[in-house]
């Protein structure tokens, strides 16, 4: 009986090795650093996320508060205090922690993996930091930049000025090094969701987005936005509907709107009824929905739940939500716009 | 250290009082029969080799080579005689009879390796007695034991019962008075009256089973030597409440406890805390060691819980079956656990379960109970307001802000024209009664050398919601056995399988109990309960009166149509090897597991509102197993230095190891409607997750005693932790400890029948999760080929181990015959180097960061008083006091951040742990206030400005001020009555529920002035001018409640008390029975959470919670806490 205490004791010493802790402190179904084979997938989630693409985000960041206060929808259920320009600080934070705790450092890993080995992939990855800095810049106006993402505690808001200048350097040697590539390339191949790797279109959409920018400065600095513009003209902007960016959705990465379509209570804003049916637009059966009574009602923004339920006419059946293009049954392949030509 | 309580006052006492032996003999026999299992089996085999020398010499020379001690009065020994002894490996029998062959003395070996030594006078005229002694047992069934001490009074006469309970003696004459007396029995002295055949009952001693405490490793140590605080609660105390989770019964019973319930149904988790708060961000509740196996708590919920509210999948201990605990002890603080290393921290929770007991033939126990269930507090609705919104009617509104309900006519959401009219009970009457059926049957048999207890309980348990069931069969085997006189050999299994069916989601995610709450009060229950209308393709419909919500649907739909199944198999076994090598030196060799799987399946229903895949239901399915593999071995020392020194040495090593691993597959909606089947999967996801982690410790602990009554303890420990990185994995604490028992080393008054003194001073090292040092990042679906997600967590390569310092001092008193008693104990700790994952600036690319920060003191006083006011032979009357204050104080945070949130920031609360407060401050969302702490209100619209910023006003502090609880038990003859009444004083709650029911218009709170409309009391506009602008009461109570309440004004002190516990029980007595095949018979009338004397908060129990994190003081619509009554038999064969 004394063999069993001896093998007892001899199986603690035999274990007793910390030499494989570390090995053992690892979890085998992650890694622990961006692996080149992994690039295209950390561009993809930087894509998709960078235009607020999950559902959840999408509803926070857009939904409720810049979709609403740009008034192309307003709000018909009494709780949602957004449309009365409150702000609700645990949802309008997903615009800021998205951009800086997923979007940009994803970004960022991507432009740093590739800056030396994969130079297209690397111009690419560019056009889109001028893409999700411009949205976020013109939504918060100066915000931390320079520094974003380098793990400092403290970092310090940039000004607007700075940052669109740096945003027009950044499209310039973006799309330097792509003209000067190899056009049959595809970085990314079919992770990039929006091009699919095309150095020509990623070319025009750099040059579009140019222009955007150049255009959003032409009251504070007429003299640059002249500039940036024909400049961005000159290089070759978007000028069909070939050219438009969509980006590819998927069974799991959705169309947030089709998703949220029967969530809430947002419908098609007074506004928007205006101009569409001032204007005769045909685009009103493609944005919007028919109310109940087979006609298209908006609901104006900013009513308190008393007006909201004073006349039946403000109820969701009454009113119009969003097109047939963005059901439900469509989230899945309804692409999410990011640019158009037009 | 048996041996020494009591050879050491004996010895000690005769050097003084050599001359009165004999009266004193009794005493021995007394003290030394507590000793009878101790020695059973260490006889041992004596050599010696001994020529011509004096019987004393060869006395001493006996006890020089064995274990024994002789009791004598040199008088007695007759002068010159000589003896010769040459044995090798003789019994002791052998060697005596040697030795007392040629003299007139003869000797008598106790049980405790005493060997007393009397003049032979031998009885020539004495009397022949016979007799059988019965123990009485707590359930007042009677058995027999070996080694029940017999003496005749006021001589050395004496003898022990056999393995039947029958001795037989000579004693002088018909008038000889015997004592008898067992451990743990109260002695007795029977006068023959001439009788010559005896039939004796001993009766328990409740007070001096409670002396012996089960400390940490398993080391069973005298209470009165231990230098630090413990309370020790009886199984039957735990047991005979009939609460499915063992540690709901400690409610109220234990000094300086804080339990919070998730109220998620039957088997749900309970959060406890000893002494405060000590990690921000990691686990705070106590380790969990059941027979010396830790087995694992972990909570199966998610840890940041929001007000969302999560899946309250139980904790470790809910599994243990209270009928199969013996006793419960509890370390409530850093240095009783000193030796279980990091993990208990916080204190530690060591439950014996019952085994066979030596000597007691066949037991058999048959237990039945049935415990009803309805909800306790339910919030306070009105029933003057119907449906619809601006006092007007409407269908389809999720809102009670409609018209008078005065029978009006109306044709609502059902498409019939109905009378709009109260119905208060709509609510109410959605909940069911509860049942809890326990039953149980266990049987113990023992022999000599083996005890063997085995136990089954079945415990099917419905929940108040409709469709939540609660199944559990525990099967328990102990099998105890002496292979042979030096080895021993303990074996345990228990096997667990937990069913639980649909449990209730916590928080806002309870859609059903969101709706049920706020639903319009003119709905009728009966229209709801058709929930769906099935479609011609087999997708069903849901019944709804507005358009689809997220946060609401049909509450039968959410009990039928979303469908959560666990189902976990437990398996827990312990091997334990014991091998005396020595009487005082031996080694035991340990190995235990903790394995089981968590099994479950989620079903959700074509339209289901809050499902993401809306409109195509979905199928989840998740397994989950966890392995906690543990080896350890032991030595220990235990020996008489000298006749005043004792000295009790442990000293071992072990390996803890912890295996998780889970795979989650998601369909992400369905393709064919209600088709639960992972091939039917829209878009599936799965996911692994992988957990591991060791532990390699190695600890002594000493204990030097000096003349059992001052006891210097000394342990160290060191761990070597997975967790930590290389360079710094490896961490010492130690501890010390001194305690006086001042009773004995000093002449005091009388009265005073126990003052002891005890300090401690302990170090416990803690290290931190699996993978916490390197980035994880990770691939999901989504895109065309996936996605890439990085770390959001900033980590820290260089962690340095956590260290908790705690002192604590106490003050033991007993008074008259220990018929008061108080124990008393100051404790101040500080945690340092806290491992804290706290938000950080988003700026840096990152959500959170890990660091090592922190000094967090917990100082309190916990206070356990007991009193026996009367105690007669008929009539007993108990009390039991216990009080616990605790105040934390965050000292040092972070260079850089002084107040992180503990939670996600919401605008009903946010949770902090800020520099220079308490931890666990809310901060809520507020009103807008000038200087004069008027109203501020918007101009245009007469509504209060609201401050969203949370980190605006401070609402208060969750923890409680100070708890406590008092129980009196009365016993008057085979009748026994107690009650519990607790105490919780202080901290806050915000409560999500009364701002939801506000902004609905369904609580009472929205009835003042409805129908006018008022002007905000007390309100400026923003220039400062008086406001007189009317708003309606719904646009009031939307801006200030609702879907982003101001938290402030939902915000409740926690204080309440309650009557928690009230029991009568009937035990048919045991002279009844005597000699019948029924041993005992009890029926126990038992009541939980009957009702509060008091209770601050506003429709809802205080002590509910959303989860068992950290992240506490919230409330949002969690089912009612629940009132329990019931019936509880017992049967002893």
């Amino acid at each position: 009986m004394r063999s069993i205490i001896y093998i007892a004791c001899m199986l603690i010493m035999i274990t007793s090795c910390t030499k494989k802790f570390d090995e053992l402190n690892t979890d085998p179904t992650t890694f622990g650093s961006l692996t080149a084979a992994t690039i295209p997938n950390a561009f993809a989630k930087a894509e998709y996320q960078g235009i607020y693409g999950d559902p959840g985000i999408y509803e926070l960041a857009r939904a409720l508060f810049p979709d609403l206060w740009s008034q192309f929808f307003a709000n018909v259920d009494p709780n949602i205090k957004s449309d009365r320009y409150v702000i609700i600080q645990d949802w309008i934070i997903s615009q800021w922690s998205s951009v800086y705790t997923v979007t940009w450092p994803t970004l960022k890993q991507v432009l740093e993996a590739t800056a030396t080995t994969q130079p297209e992939a690397n111009a690419i990855a560019k056009i889109w930091k001028a893409y999700i800095w411009h949205y976020h810049t013109d939504f918060y106006g100066p915000v931390p930049y320079f520094q974003a993402g380098t793990g400092a505690l403290s970092i310090p808001y940039d000004n607007q000025q700075d940052i669109y200048d740096d945003l027009f350097k950044t499209l310039d040697s973006a799309v330097t090094v792509l003209k000067g590539a190899n056009a049959s390339l595809t970085p990314y191949g079919t992770n990039d969701l929006i091009f699919h790797g095309s150095i020509p279109l990623w070319i025009k959409l750099a040059n579009t987005l140019h222009l955007r920018l150049a255009m959003r400065i032409s009251k504070v600095d007429p003299d640059r936005a002249k500039t940036e513009a024909e400049k961005a003209v000159a290089a070759g902007v978007m000028t069909g509907n070939a050219d438009n960016a969509f980006m590819d959705v998927g069974p799991n990465s959705v169309n947030g709107l089709n998703q949220m379509s029967p969530w809430e209570g947002a419908r098609m804003s007074a506004s928007m009824e205006s101009y569409l049916k001032g204007y005769s637009d045909p685009r009103m059966t493609e944005y919007y929905s028919p109310a109940a009574d087979g006609q298209y009602h908006g609901v104006r923004n900013g009513l308190t739940p008393a007006q909201l339920s004073a006349s039946d006419k403000n109820s969701p059946d009454n009113t119009s939500n969003v097109g047939p293009r963005y059901s439900l049954d469509s989230q899945t392949t309804n692409k999410l716009t990011v640019m158009y030509a037009a | 250290m048996q041996k020494r309580q009591a050879t050491k006052p004996v010895r000690a006492r005769r050097a003084f009082f050599k001359f009165l032996l004999y009266m004193k003999l009794s005493v021995v026999l007394l003290i030394g029969s507590l000793q009878v299992y101790a020695s059973v089996f260490s006889q041992e085999k004596i050599s010696l080799n001994l020529k011509d020398v004096e019987i004393k010499k060869a006395l001493v020379a006996i006890q020089q080579v064995s274990d024994y001690r002789f009791i004598y009065n040199d008088d007695i020994l007759p002068a010159g005689a000589r003896v010769n002894i040459k044995v090798h490996d003789a019994a002791i029998q052998d060697v005596l009879d040697i030795v007392f062959k040629s003299i007139p003395l003869r000797y008598q070996i106790m049980d405790n390796n005493l060997i007393v030594v009397s003049p032979k006078t031998g009885p020539p005229e004495g009397l022949d007695i016979k007799g059988v002694v019965h123990l009485r047992n707590k359930d007042e069934s009677l058995s027999v034991a070996a080694g029940v001490a017999i003496k005749e009074l006021g001589t050395s006469n004496g003898t022990t019962t056999n393995e039947k309970g029958e001795f037989t003696l000579t004693v002088k004459d018909g008038a000889a008075v015997l004592q008898v007396s067992y451990v743990g029995y109260k002695p007795m002295d029977v006068p023959l009256n001439g009788g010559v055949s005896l039939d004796i009952t001993l009766e328990l001693d409740v007070r001096q089973l409670q002396d012996v405490v089960v400390t940490a490793l398993g080391i069973t140590r005298q209470k009165k030597s231990l230098t630090y605080a413990t309370q020790t609660l009886k199984g039957t105390e735990l047991s005979d409440t009939r609460e499915v989770n063992l540690t709901s019964a400690m409610n109220g019973k234990v000094a300086g406890l804080t339990i919070s319930k998730t109220n998620s149904g039957p088997g749900s988790s309970n959060r406890i805390i000893f002494r405060g708060n000590r990690s921000i961000t990691g686990g705070n509740q106590p380790l969990i060691v059941v027979d010396g196996v830790r087995i694992d708590n972990t909570p199966k919920a998610f840890a940041d819980v929001t007000l969302f509210g999560t899946r309250d999948n139980g904790d470790g201990i809910s599994n243990i079956n209270p009928d199969d605990v013996e006793s419960m002890t509890v370390l409530t603080g850093a240095s009783a656990a000193a030796l279980y290393g990091s993990d208990a921290a916080n204190g530690a929770i060591i439950i014996t379960t019952r085994k066979g007991r030596a000597g007691k033939g066949l037991g058999i126990e048959i237990g039945s109970s049935a415990v009803l269930e309805s909800p306790m507090v339910f919030p306070k609705l009105q029933n003057i307001y119907g449906q619809g919104d601006g006092g007007v009617f409407v269908a389809s509104s999720i809102d009670s802000w409609g018209p008078k309900m005065q029978g009006q006519q109306v044709t609502d959401w059902t498409g019939k024209s109905q009378a709009l009219t109260p119905q208060p009970d709509n609510s109410r009457d959605f909940f069911r009664t509860g049942k809890e059926l326990v039953n149980s049957a266990s049987i113990s048999t023992s022999t000599d050398r083996s005890q063997t207890y085995f136990s089954f309980t079945n415990t099917y348990s419905n929940g108040i919601i409709p469709n939540n069931d609660y199944k559990r069969n525990n099967l328990n085997l102990r099998h105890n056995v002496q292979l042979d006189k030096k080895l021993s050999l303990d074996l345990k299994a228990n096997y667990i399988v937990e069913d639980v069916i649909n449990r209730p989601m916590t928080g806002a995610a309870n859609y059903a109990v969101a709706t049920i709450f706020s639903m319009p009060r003119s709905l009728r229950l009966d229209d709801i309960r058709n929930f769906e209308t099935q479609n011609p393709d087999g997708s069903l419909t849901q019944n709804y009166w507005s358009s689809p919500k997220p946060a609401f649907q049909n509450p039968y739909w959410s009990a039928y149509r979303n469908l959560y199944d666990r189902t976990r198999n437990r398996f827990i076994g312990l091997v334990s090897l014991k091998y005396q090598i020595t009487p005082y030196l031996s080694i035991q060799g340990r190995s235990s597991i903790d394995y089981y799987t968590d099994n479950s399946e989620e079903k959700d229903y074509n339209d289901s509102y809050w499902v993401s895949f809306q409109g195509l239901g979905n199928y989840i399915i998740n397994k989950e197993s966890n392995r906690q593999f543990n080896n350890d071995v032991l030595l220990n020392f235990n020996k008489a230095l000298t006749d005043d020194w004792n000295l009790n040495v442990n000293a071992g090593a072990s390996i803890e190891q912890f295996n998780y691993e889970g795979t989650l597959m998601n369909d992400q909606g369905l393709n064919a409607p209600n088709l639960f089947s992972l091939a039917n999967a829209l878009a599936p996801i799965s996911t692994n997750f992988v957990q591991r982690t060791e532990k390699q410790s190695v600890y002594a602990a000493a204990q030097l005693g000096y003349r059992n009554y001052l006891f210097l303890d000394v342990t160290g420990r060191n761990d070597w932790n997975s967790t930590l990185p290389v360079n710094n994995n490896s961490y010492f604490f130690p501890s010390f400890g001194l305690s006086g028992v001042l009773n004995e080393m000093l002449t005091l008054p009388a009265a005073i029948s126990l003052l002891k003194v005890r300090g401690s001073y302990a170090m416990v090292g803690n290290g931190t999760g699996f993978n916490q040092l390197r980035p994880s990042y990770t691939l999901a679906p989504g895109g065309n080929g996936g996605f890439l997600n990085i770390d959001r967590v900033l980590h820290d390569a260089n962690l340095k181990p956590e260290e908790t310092r705690s002192l604590e001092l106490g003050l033991d008193l007993g008074l008259f015959k220990n018929r008061l008693g108080v124990e008393a104990t100051f404790y101040n700790t500080h945690t340092k180097n806290q491992i804290l994952s706290i938000g950080v600036p988003n700026p840096s690319g990152y959500a959170f960061r890990i660091i090592n920060a922190g000094d967090i003191r917990n100082r309190g006083l916990e206070l356990l008083v007991h009193a026996r006011p009367v105690d007669s032979r008929d009539f007993k009357w108990n009390i039991s006091v216990n009080f616990g204050l605790n105040r934390n104080k965050i000292l040092y945070l972070d260079s850089l951040q002084k107040m992180p949130p503990l939670s996600s920031p919401e605008t009903l609360g946010m949770i902090v742990a800020e520099e220079g407060k308490a931890y666990g401050g809310i901060y809520t969302s507020s009103l807008v206030r000038n200087a004069k702490g008027q109203v501020v209100v918007d101009s245009a619209t007469g509504l209060p400005l609201v401050e969203t910023d949370v980190t605006k006003h401070y609402a208060g502090n969750y923890n409680p001020d100070w708890t406590g609880g008092i129980v009196n038990t009365f016993q008057y003859k085979s009748w026994t009555f107690s009650f519990q009444i607790d105490m919780r004083k202080g901290g806050v709650l915000v409560s999500g529920t009364q701002s939801l029911l506000a902004a609905n218009g369904s609580s009472q709170l929205t009835l003042p002035n409805r129908e006018t409309g008022f002007v905000v009391p007390n309100s400026v506009t923003q220039s400062g001018a008086v406001n007189t602008k009317n708003v309606s009461a719904q646009d009031y109570w939307m801006a200030v409640a609702g879907a982003n309440p101001v938290g402030e004004l939902f915000t409740y002190d926690a204080t309440n008390i309650r009557l928690r516990e009230a029991s009568l029980s009937y035990s048919v007595p045991a002279r009844w029975l005597d000699g019948k095949f029924l041993k005992g018979a009890s029926l126990t009338l038992v009541g939980r959470n009957l009702f509060f004397f008091k209770n601050n908060a506003y429709g809802f129990d205080p002590e509910s919670a959303i989860g068992t994190g950290n992240n506490q003081g919230l409330e949002y619509t969690s089912v009612p806490a629940t009132r329990n009554y019931g019936l509880y038999l017992k049967l002893n064969f």
